[in-house]
């Protein structure tokens, strides 16, 4: 199987290095969501990469099929932390137990 | 006190309530022992998903940088050739595991990093900056790998943790109590139309034996007059 990338101009480049060929170039947001579609719909996709801005911007519903998908799995990279996971632990063991 | 609303007091509902008593205590047990292992689980996860994520975060600035470095040196052209030339492509292995009934991914992948003249392009004609470029996406990439893996079970776990408590509570707070209190209230219901019965055949008991001596003192009352009428000729005749 294999990784496929999504999001802006420059790092597809960078994972174009990495050897990763299914690093497709989206900026606007319809060109998002059309091209998740197609990586989710791909058999032979395994893990899906994302930026954490660009997840940020997709809508309510594609986030939770998203997050809810094991194959292919997302995950979205960033500096920036992601609150949903905190939020999500936060609700479930009633602590803030991440950092 | 909280009775289950439309219970009939009968013994037939309470055979069966002390069944099901037996059954959410059961189910209780074992799912808070789910939820415990979970957790045991879930910690072990957190530690290492925190450590992941802050070697991602790393290794993303650093090959951000090293791609800016390369690309004002060579030119977005010119690694964008570079990266047409690459043959390897990573390739990962999807599994899923199941930690007491959640399914989660297990991913492993043969390292992405590779030798420097593995990568398919000429060693001469590039220079150190795409290397470097190359080699620092090719390390975010198995952090990427490592991270999906260990955030998606740990999203998972958290899930299934929030879904079991809410359960286990359930069954603590409000079922088995439920359960309990009506479970006593059909109890009483039983005595209490014990009661009601033995007091019922006794007022009947009282009633038959008042009839019954009233018809005896009716017949010794006949008997006593028609002896005496006997004895002592009508008067009228």
């Amino acid at each position: 199987m294999e990784i496929a990338f999504v999001g802006g101009g420059e790092t597809v480049l960078g994972f174009n290095l990495a050897g990763i060929k299914k690093s497709y170039a989206a900026n606007t947001e319809e060109e998002l969501v059309s091209k998740i579609n197609d990586v989710m719909a791909d058999s032979n996709v395994g893990i899906l990469v994302l930026k954490q801005s660009d997840w940020n911007r997709l809508p309510k519903r594609l986030q939770e099929q998203l997050s809810e998908s094991v194959k292919p799995t997302v995950i979205s990279i960033g500096t920036e932390q992601s609150t949903e996971m905190r939020e999500k632990i936060k609700r479930a063991i009633g602590v803030d137990l991440w950092k | 006190m909280a009775v289950i609303r439309g219970t009939k007091p009968t013994r037939a509902v309470l055979i069966g309530l002390k069944r099901r008593m037996k059954v959410a205590q059961t189910g209780h047990s074992l799912l808070k022992m789910k939820r415990d292992g979970l957790m045991i689980e879930f910690f072990e996860v957190l530690n290492k998903a925190k450590s992941v994520r802050a070697e991602l975060v790393e290794a993303l600035i650093k090959s951000e940088q090293r791609l800016n470095m390369a690309k004002a040196i060579e030119g977005t052209v010119a690694i964008n050739s570079v990266a047409y030339a690459l043959q390897k492509e990573p390739t990962i292995e999807l599994e899923s595991r199941n930690i007491m009934g959640v399914v989660v991914p297990k991913i492993t992948a043969d390292s992405v990093q590779k030798k420097m003249y593995e990568r398919g392009y000429g060693i001469i004609g590039t220079s150190a900056a795409i290397d470097e470029a190359a080699e620092s996406f090719e390390t975010l990439v198995d952090k990427i790998v490592l991270a999906a893996e260990v955030e998606t079970a740990m999203i998972r776990l958290v899930e299934d943790i929030d879904s079991t408590k809410r359960r286990v509570n359930a069954l603590e707070f409000k079922v088995i109590p439920d359960i309990k209190d009506t479970i006593k209230f059909i109890g009483m219901s039983l005595e209490e139309m014990e009661r009601d019965n033995v007091v019922k055949l006794k007022m009947l008991k009282g009633k038959a034996e008042r009839l019954a001596a009233e018809e005896e003192a009716k017949k010794l009352k006949e008997a006593a007059e028609a002896a005496s009428a006997e004895v002592a000729p009508p008067v009228t005749a």
